[in-house]
């Protein structure tokens, strides 16, 4: 028996969709050669094609309680193979964008990350929070004098006062975000009995980009998606970004457990995981940056919050390495305003991590996490008919 | 019916060029000679018919075409103002409404009108060439009847693969001395009133789609080509069968819209592909009672008063209608299956066929969109030919102004050739 659906269509969602670069959405036709090419769509919840309908028809609460928006991995097979070029990638991408927004807590936060105006507002919060303290230590009127050590400038409880501080709001903030997307998610799913969550398979899957390779190696995809890159230069990303961190709570672990006070030698271990894994990060950024302008027509728009995260990412790691480098090349007056750069920047990435692109690693790995509890084992080998 | 080049001369603006020999042009020509005009078709294969002498039944009355074919060749027989030109094509068009001049490229048949369609030739015919009719999936030699039906019944030799006189086997073999090597291009002038472009349409190149398996397994086909499986006088003697290993279908998938209303390939609908794959449903179903049938589709669209022929065959139980465009075919080496994926829409899930047979319902594509004549004449993006205010006393006719059944074809034609003996009676004044 055909269910009952009540549509009631919001249109101020549709639009705010169309607005983050889905424009071309409205020539869809309901197909479904988007889901058939989906190299990981499966057989109860084949994407994105049902997507493509519920923003037409201003079904806000059913696109943004699927796992399948987050369950894509944007290899662009659907956009491709779309007989209306009608790109449901850059659909997809937009209910990702919006739904950051959507589940963020505070909410205001969630727009602050995705409106232009706000940009400012962003930098001004770590640049006054570090200024305060840099003035508070006497540094605004004179640098410290000597070999460069920036524990003398900004010394390290503050940083982790200030950092700890602020990213545990951030990391309840996140929790909050991800909680109220899984409830939105049971509140739509059959969800059959409690299981136990599947953390450890879905994070093999993250780490091993399980999905991204399935995504790169689809042999019915025969044409070129311009997104093939993706596989490579995410887990580039990805572990670039990982290594960053490892070597930063090393550091801290140095510091606080063996009394072994920064600046490390060239040759460390931790020093050398830092630096390869800087440059893996900056290798990966210009990558996808250059990625995102040549395949811009064919590959999918880029929108704002894309390009506020590649940058704030791209711009970190390098001002992390000039902050390096001016301190070895021993130029204070430019060694010290890097360094205060770089700890702004570093909090416009952590901190404000649940509202931007960044928030994907809550998202995402709920979304998975969910998917795999729902419906284990699930492949994407189709219902026969017969 | 005269082959002769007429001279043209006194009744010049009282004669009508028809380029295309299909149905849509056999139509106007026979309106208008026998409203007492002149006419010439011109047509580029060897004999007449078009695409409807490939047809193996019509929707929706399930009849075969060549009763209607008969019919008008039987009726152009009889006329001695209609002119044929086979393996000819229009060059060159030029002039005014009543008094254009044209210029004709008639290829070599190198068989002349002495030809009784006795076979003799063949028999001894050294050299294969791939049946264009039935779209390579059969061979004929390079001397060949287009097909059992042709009109004219003329046998006509493929120069592309004939050694010609360094063979000259069937020249000997022909007791009628019907066959004439020495045949060249010629190359001549008409002067006519009006134009019809009844250039018609010819498929799609499946080969271009690539997901969807047609070139890379055999079993994958087009609709066109189905319609020749199930031709009496087709590949395999009108025996529905896969074309890999000749085993019955029991199972069968059409493939509605397969490179059509797709920015990829052909933007726009043809609107008749959906009643044909309909029609070549009930072929499926006739050959094997137990087989079974699955037509996936985006809109079952059956224009104008076919709605009830949809409901009709799909009344069968074992014709099943699934809306989801057909994305991916892949073939289960095991099983020497076919694998044909969708989503099926309505349950929002996807699903797939093994089937044993694949037909792509392949779109029309205008003649036009190569080898046009050198003339004022308008087209659109798709190649299909204008109405005639871009080039008036030229007029276009059936599938040469966009993809029609049948008989709306045969209703255009009537009213282009109307149109062209108008032109002519104003031109005289």
């Amino acid at each position: 028996m055909p269910t009952t659906l009540d549509v009631e269509p919001d249109l101020g969602f549709k639009r705010e969709i169309l607005g983050l670069g889905a424009q071309d959405l409205t020539a869809c036709y309901q197909c479904g050669t988007c889901s058939t090419v989906c190299p990981i769509a499966t057989t109860e919840n084949p994407f994105p094609r049902k997507e493509m309908v519920w923003v037409q028809w201003g079904l806000r609460d059913l696109a943004l309680s699927n796992s399948s928006i987050w369950l894509c991995h944007q290899c662009g097979a659907c956009t491709t193979y779309c007989p209306r070029s009608a790109k449901p990638a850059d659909v997809m991408a937009a209910l990702r964008d919006f739904s950051i927004t959507h589940y963020a807590f505070p909410r205001f936060m969630g727009r602050a990350l995705n409106e232009p105006k706000f940009l400012p507002l962003l930098f001004l919060i770590p640049a006054v929070i570090f200024t305060f303290i840099i003035g508070w230590l006497g540094h605004l009127s004179a640098l410290p004098d000597g070999e460069i050590v920036y524990s003398k400038f900004m010394p390290i409880v503050y940083i982790e006062v200030v950092f700890i501080g602020a990213l545990s709001l951030s990391i309840i903030a996140a929790a909050v975000g991800g909680v109220r997307y899984w409830r939105a998610m049971n509140s739509d799913a059959n969800d059959s009995g409690r299981r136990r969550l599947p953390l450890i398979p879905t994070l093999l899957t993250i780490l091993k980009h399980r999905k991204f390779k399935e995504c790169a190696s689809e042999p019915a995809t025969a044409r070129e998606t311009h997104k093939e890159h993706l596989y490579k230069s995410h887990l580039l990303v990805f572990y670039g970004f990982l290594g960053l961190v490892v070597t930063t709570t090393a550091v801290g672990i140095g510091i606080y457990a063996f009394g072994y006070l920064t600046p490390w030698p060239f040759w460390h271990p931790i020093k050398i995981l830092g630096n390869v894994s800087g440059i893996a990060v900056i290798v990966a950024v210009a990558v996808l940056s250059y990625r995102r302008i040549i395949d811009k027509e064919k590959a999918g728009k880029s929108t704002y919050s894309d390009w506020l995260f590649l940058h704030v990412l791209l711009w970190t790691t390098v001002t992390g390495f000039t902050t390096e480098y001016l301190r070895l090349a021993d130029i204070r007056e430019l060694a010290y305003p890097s360094y205060f750069i770089h700890l702004i920047l570093i909090f416009v990435l952590l901190v404000y991590f649940p509202y931007s692109k960044l928030a994907h690693l809550v998202y995402r790995t709920v979304a998975m996490v969910h998917n795999a509890r729902s419906s284990p084992g699930a492949e994407a080998v189709p219902r026969m008919l017969s | 019916m005269n082959e002769e080049i007429k001279e043209t001369g006194s009744s010049t603006h009282r004669s009508i060029l028809i380029v295309g020999g299909g149905i849509a042009g056999i139509t106007a020509a026979v309106e208008a000679a026998e409203s007492g005009y002149e006419v010439f078709i011109v047509e580029k294969e060897a004999s007449l018919g078009g695409r409807v002498a490939q047809l193996s039944k019509y929707f929706p009355k399930l009849c075969p075409p060549y009763c209607g074919l008969e019919i008008n060749f039987q009726r152009m027989r009889g006329n001695r103002r209609i002119h044929v030109y086979t393996l000819a094509e229009v060059e060159n068009i030029s002039g005014v409404p009543g008094d254009f001049d044209v210029t004709i490229k008639q290829n070599p048949r190198y068989v002349n009108d002495r030809c009784t369609g006795c076979n003799k030739c063949v028999e001894v015919c050294p050299v294969d060439r791939p049946n264009t009719f039935n779209f390579g999936m059969d061979t004929t030699k390079a001397i060949y009847l287009s097909h059992a039906m042709a009109f004219p019944r003329k046998y006509a030799i493929d120069d592309s693969v004939c050694q010609l006189t360094d063979c000259g086997k069937c020249v000997g073999a022909c007791p009628y001395g019907a066959i004439d090597l020495s045949m060249e291009t010629r190359t001549f002038p008409l002067k006519v009133g009006a134009v019809i472009m009844a250039t018609g349409w010819k498929p799609f190149d499946a080969a271009r789609i690539d997901n969807l398996g047609f070139g890379r397994y055999s079993d994958v086909i087009t609709n066109v080509m189905m319609e020749r499986l199930a031709a009496p006088d087709g590949p395999t003697g009108g025996r529905v069968v896969r074309m890999s290993d000749g085993e019955p279908v029991n199972t069968a998938v059409f493939v509605q819209c397969a490179g059509q209303r797709d920015t990829n390939y052909l933007g726009y609908c043809s609107g008749i592909c959906c009643l044909g794959s309909l029609k070549q449903a009930t072929y499926i179903r006739e050959a094997n009672e137990n087989a079974k049938v699955f037509i996936f589709y985006i809109d079952l669209r059956t224009p104008g008063t076919y709605g009830f022929f949809s409901k009709r065959v799909l009344d069968d139980p074992n014709i099943t209608a699934v809306k989801g465009k057909v994305a991916k075919v892949v073939e289960d080496p095991g099983a020497g299956k076919l694998v044909v994926e969708a989503e099926h829409i309505l349950s929002a899930e996807k699903v797939s066929v093994e089937a044993d047979l694949v037909v792509l319902a392949t779109g029309m594509v205008a003649s036009m969109s190569d080898g046009r004549p050198n003339a004022t004449i308008g087209y659109d993006a798709d190649a299909f030919v204008l109405p005639d205010e871009s080039s008036p006393g030229i007029f276009p006719a059936g599938c040469a102004r966009g993809p029609v059944d049948v008989a709306t074809a045969t209703q255009d034609a009537t009213a282009a050739a109307m149109k062209a003996m108008q032109t002519i009676h104003q031109a005289r004044g």
